[in-house]
């Protein structure tokens, strides 16, 4: 789905946009919370009821690799990608972990 | 506050706060070690009453210490902490109370710091047991020995946390410990002991403040208290000073330079784990006998004296003039609340305060030119006035662009500089041999507080202590090729190792961190959200909401510190601060924190704090809530993590970006393991009470005897005039410790008590109402100690002229004296032949990460100035610091000690204290000013060493 969908979707179900509004970190921005609610709502469907705390650790796991540079078991990164396919996120940042911090370091 | 710089930064501001510590030594006849009678008069000269120990500073170094091998088993440790509390008790000698406080759960504020020290430690654990294996193998590839490799669990600090069996075992150890010295140490007879283990919540220096604002807070208490305080964190220096109790001083170690640490291959000292050659250990005696010494000196430990540290203070922050009535109490509350601007455990420290750049000073200035608009005081009783403290933090943003400006600047010059001392350095003789360079691996659970070090001070004292290094590690590499004489071509391989090592240690090139945030160039603050947050500058939504999120937390850490926890449930949703220019309009971001907020219980904190590699700590079930990509929380765990280097040189000082635990899904999740919770776990996992001991002879074992004897289950207050005016709540313990009743002991080297005379009981502190506010003020009938600095207008006075005496060799053998030499000593006080000065603090370690701290290097060149007698007639009498005993001297006089550095660590403090003298008329002071010579235009002359002259 394209953003355009995202937005046409949540007009369409406004009760069901409020609640994942729900969900919203306070310190996420209005772009890192962009990319995971549409992640949510890509893959509210497999998560009925009881698993929704399941969807919401997935959808985490994804922004924190993402913009924060998390490194997770590759079973799982590979998951969560699949769940986000299509998603465009702009402008992604660029992280590097202690160990590639200092293989650098040392290379120089 | 988690900030060593600050420790650094403090002590050479305002020296004089800082005494040497005398310590009594056992003594030994025939073999058989005669402890110290510790009920005799303390031999510092000063009687305190109480003394608080925050016990974690104790546990680290007593169960994985960086300057010798590790003990090997639990039960040695057990031991080791008990020695510690013993020296300390020796040097202290309280004479009313001891109050043992272990961290419990700690507010959710804290938990960050918690979560990445923990995550950074477990990655640091797997990789050293990686190098070391991988070290061993080569060493015997190379025909090394090495003693064989024991089989047991590599120790993991991360145990060190409430909850865990391991703290579940300190504390029947100390309760084992208690019951012993109130039975056999004649020094614990009159005293009750209070401990506080890991089971009751709250951080043990909070607890520590948390008694004493009740005690304070109770009609009874005794204004006159004095306390002592031991803690190595900059932290407790601002508690001590919110207490506003007149009588309050610091123990801590004393920070060494450059100690040698033992190899973590073969526990020999000299080299590091990457240069290890497997080489025989070395006979210590004629027949090994002095093998398991220390060839280090025993670590010395060192009295802050907050009264001093106020008169400093009432120095400094006395304003003329204002337009409303001037309180220096008032005035204190507001310095320590500038300070947690420039660093604290829960909140990111403000860009633009470097507290080595004098960022309290700047503040402190800024401070005095706005208070006369502010209409009153920022803080009071730990409540902050927002709308005045915009005020502050927009000062401070006016000067933001051009202190960045000057931070790039001062970074340049030390570059530069550096690198042309490097280059006379090559061109210079060097030995073949040179030390590892700066990634040597790093003894894991060094004291893991991220450390605020300057690179270019770091690189100075680095190749300064090179030269040290060099002819011992000529020394041992000429010992390793005449053992391994018979290979020569195994010597040969190894010098052309060396030789690889050597050029890379050569390299002019140092690494270079990467910024791109380039604070000093226009549009900072845009790249600073850009990059830090990912969010345009232009977004004023989210920076508005970074900015009351901060501050709350301004408003959450002075509570903490002044009326305890407001909050267990708050914390700062950021990895980073906003600017001080970004503080608009923030009279209404706060109104309250939540009520009835409760503390986690402890294995709740373990799965909020420790990364999956640390799970063993847990039972199975929660566990693998950290592993199992179906977990409702996995998020949480990350198995790597990103670093922010964040304008720093190295990983360890970067910002560990890890994910902020959702309190509710852990919840959540926990609901459905709760029940795999076996009967022990469950203990563990509940909030326990203070216990409180006395010995047989004290005045409240009868009372609490009977109650015993009764079965008294209520709930039975402390009768005042048993405990020197002391209050609280008892309850009878489940499983007590009884007068006659055997104590077993719980390591098996130790005896079990079989005529114990020491009773226990649970405690709590007294009880106040909702919103009840604790004051900061002095109480009545408190004596506020007489005055140690040397007056402000001693040079109008007459009395002739300060001199110091530079040029003192730092390399100066020096006997230690005993009590009698001292004496002897006081006779020659008129001598003109005593000791000189050493110039400068000590050099910081660019390799260690634990207790380090940054430094300016000493002055090059010295001004030699004349040493003039002094006139002994223009010396006042002697004033006691200590009310309490008008006619004992306090203060420190000189000691003289043997060990690898030669100063006289007490002249140490007296030179520092001329410094200051020369730098006070100058307006603000600043440490850099440390690295120009001194300035000797004012000569002063040095006072004889005499206990009766208190040094200012």
């Amino acid at each position: 789905m394209a953003s355009m969908d995202v937005e046409e979707f949540i007009g369409q179900n406004r009760q069901l946009a409020d609640r994942v509004e729900a969900f919203r970190g306070f310190s996420e921005s209005d772009k890192h919370w962009k990319g995971r609610r549409e992640f949510i709502f890509r893959n509210m469907a497999d998560f009925p009821e009881p698993q929704v705390d399941h969807l919401l650790a997935l959808s985490m796991v994804w922004q924190n690799h993402v913009f924060m540079g998390c490194r997770y078991s590759s079973e799982l990164l590979q998951r969560v990608m699949e769940m986000a396919e299509g998603i465009e996120v702009e402008d992604a940042p660029v992280f590097k972990t202690r160990d590639e911090i200092i293989r650098q370091q040392k290379q120089r | 506050m988690g900030v060593p710089a600050f420790f650094r930064w403090l002590s050479r501001k305002y020296p004089s706060i800082i005494v040497h510590c005398l310590e009594e030594k056992a003594k030994e006849y025939n073999g058989v070690k005669i402890p110290v009678d510790t009920s005799k008069p303390n031999p510092n000269e000063v009687e305190f009453d109480n003394l608080y120990l925050d016990m974690n500073g104790i546990i680290h170094p007593c169960t994985h210490p960086e300057d010798k091998p590790a003990p090997k088993n639990e039960d040695e440790m057990m031991v080791a902490i008990f020695e510690y509390i013993d020296r300390l008790f020796n040097i202290v000698r309280p004479r009313r109370v001891l109050y043992m406080a272990i961290d419990g759960v700690a507010p959710r504020a804290k938990m960050n710091q918690q979560r990445s020290r923990r995550f950074r430690a477990s990655k640091e654990g797997v990789e050293l047991a990686e190098e070391k294996q991988k070290m061993r193998e080569e060493v015997i590839e190379r025909g090394g020995y090495l003693p064989p490799e024991e089989i047991k669990e590599r120790f993991d600090s991360n145990c060190i946390t409430p909850g865990t069996e391991f703290m579940d075992n300190l504390a029947k150890c100390l309760r084992y410990y208690v019951a012993d010295r109130l039975t056999n140490d004649p020094g614990w007879r009159n005293i009750t002991v209070f401990l506080s283990d890991a089971s009751v919540p709250g951080e043990g220096e909070h607890k520590i403040m948390d008694y004493i604002r009740r005690q304070r807070g109770q009609p009874n208490h005794d204004p006159n208290t004095h306390h002592c305080l031991c803690g190595a964190d900059a932290d407790l220096i601002m508690l001590g000073l919110a207490t506003h109790e007149p009588n309050f001083t610091i123990i801590r170690e004393e920070f060494k330079p450059n100690k040698p640490r033992p190899c973590a291959l073969c526990s020999q000292m000299g080299h590091e784990i990457k240069d290890c050659q497997g080489l025989p250990r070395e006979k210590q005696g004629e027949h090994d006998e002095f093998a398991d010494t220390i060839p280090v000196s025993e670590q010395e430990f060192i009295f802050i004296r907050l009264a001093v540290l106020r008169e400093y203070l009432e120095r400094e922050l006395t304003m003329a003039s204002l337009p409303f009535p001037f309180s220096f109490e008032r005035s204190v509350d507001d310095w320590v609340f500038m300070c947690f601007f420039v660093g604290n455990d829960f909140l990111p420290h403000l860009p633009s305060l470097e507290i080595r750049e004098g960022a309290i000073d700047r503040l402190v200035g800024i401070y005095k030119d706005v208070v006369h608009k502010t209409g009153g005081y920022l803080t009071e009783n730990g409540f902050v006035n927002l709308e005045r403290v915009e005020l502050i933090m927009q000062a401070v943003g006016v000067a933001e662009d051009n202190i960045f400006k000057k931070r790039k600047e001062d970074d340049e010059s030390f570059k530069r500089r550096m690198k042309d001392k490097k280059k006379r350095m090559k061109a210079e003789q060097r030995p073949s041999f040179l030390p590892g360079g700066q990634f040597a691996p790093h003894a894991l659970g060094g004291r893991d507080r991220p450390m605020a070090v300057q690179n270019a001070r770091h690189a100075a004292f680095e190749m300064r202590m090179q030269g040290n290094q060099r002819n011992q590690d000529a020394a041992q590499s000429l010992r390793a090729m005449m053992r391994n004489g018979k290979g020569s071509a195994e010597s040969s391989g190894s010098m052309d190792n060396r030789g690889v090592k050597r050029k890379a240690d050569d390299s002019d090139s140092e690494p270079e961190p990467e910024d791109n945030v380039r604070l000093w160039e226009d549009g900072w603050k845009q790249r600073y959200y850009k990059t830090k947050f990912d969010v345009d500058a232009t977004d004023d939504e989210f920076r508005k909401k970074v900015v009351q999120s901060y501050v709350e937390g301004l408003c959450w850490v002075l509570r903490y510190y002044y009326q305890g926890c407001a909050s267990w449930k708050w914390y700062f949703p950021f990895h980073y601060a906003p600017f001080a220019s970004d503080f608009k309009d923030i009279k209404g971001m706060f109104s309250d924190f939540e009520k009835g907020t409760k503390p986690f219980k402890p294995l709740e904190q373990l799965m909020g704090v420790f990364p999956a590699a640390s799970g063993n700590f847990l039972p199975t079930t929660w566990r693998a809530l950290m592993s199992d990509p179906e977990s409702s929380i996995i998020d949480f765990y990350p198995d790597d993590f990103a670093i922010d280097l964040n304008g720093k040189k190295y990983a360890w000082q970067g910002v560990a970006l890890l994910p902020f635990v959702d309190e509710r899904r852990l919840r959540a999740a926990l609901a459905e393991v709760y029940n795999d919770l076996t009967p022990e776990e469950v203990r563990r996992n509940s909030l326990g009470s203070d216990v409180m001991f006395v010995g047989r002879s004290h005045a409240l074992c009868d009372f609490i005897q009977e109650l015993y004897r009764a079965e008294s289950h209520t709930a039975t207050e402390i009768p005042a005039e048993f405990c020197h005016g002391i209050q609280g709540i008892l309850n009878l313990d489940e499983d007590p410790i009884l007068p006659d009743k055997l104590v077993e002991s719980p390591i098996p080297v130790l005896r079990d008590i079989s005529s114990n005379c020491a009773i226990g009981i649970k405690f709590k502190d007294p009880q106040y109402a909702d919103g009840f506010v604790f004051k900061a003020v002095i109480l009545p009938g408190a004596k506020i100690p007489n005055k140690v600095l040397k007056p402000g207008d001693w040079e109008q006075s007459n009395r002739g002229p300060w001199r110091p005496q530079l040029g003192f060799n730092p390399n100066r053998q020096q006997a230690h004296l005993d009590q009698s030499a001292f004496r002897k000593l006081n006779h020659h006080v008129g001598r003109s032949d005593g000791p000189g000065i050493y110039g400068s603090g000590p050099p910081s370690d660019a390799h260690r990460r634990g207790g380090a701290y940054s430094s300016a290097p000493p002055p090059t060149n010295y001004h030699q100035g004349n040493y003039r007698p002094p006139q002994r007639d223009h010396y006042s009498q002697s004033q006691s610091q200590y009310s309490r005993q008008p006619h004992m001297n306090t203060g420190s006089y000189p000691r003289f000690q043997q060990g690898s550095h030669g100063w006289d660590r007490a002249m140490q403090n007296q030179g520092s204290s001329y410094q200051q003298n020369q730098q006070r008329g100058r307006g603000d002071w600043r440490p850099q000013q440390n690295q120009q010579g001194f300035n000797s235009g004012r000569g002063y002359g040095l006072p004889p060493a005499s206990r009766r002259y208190n040094w200012n």
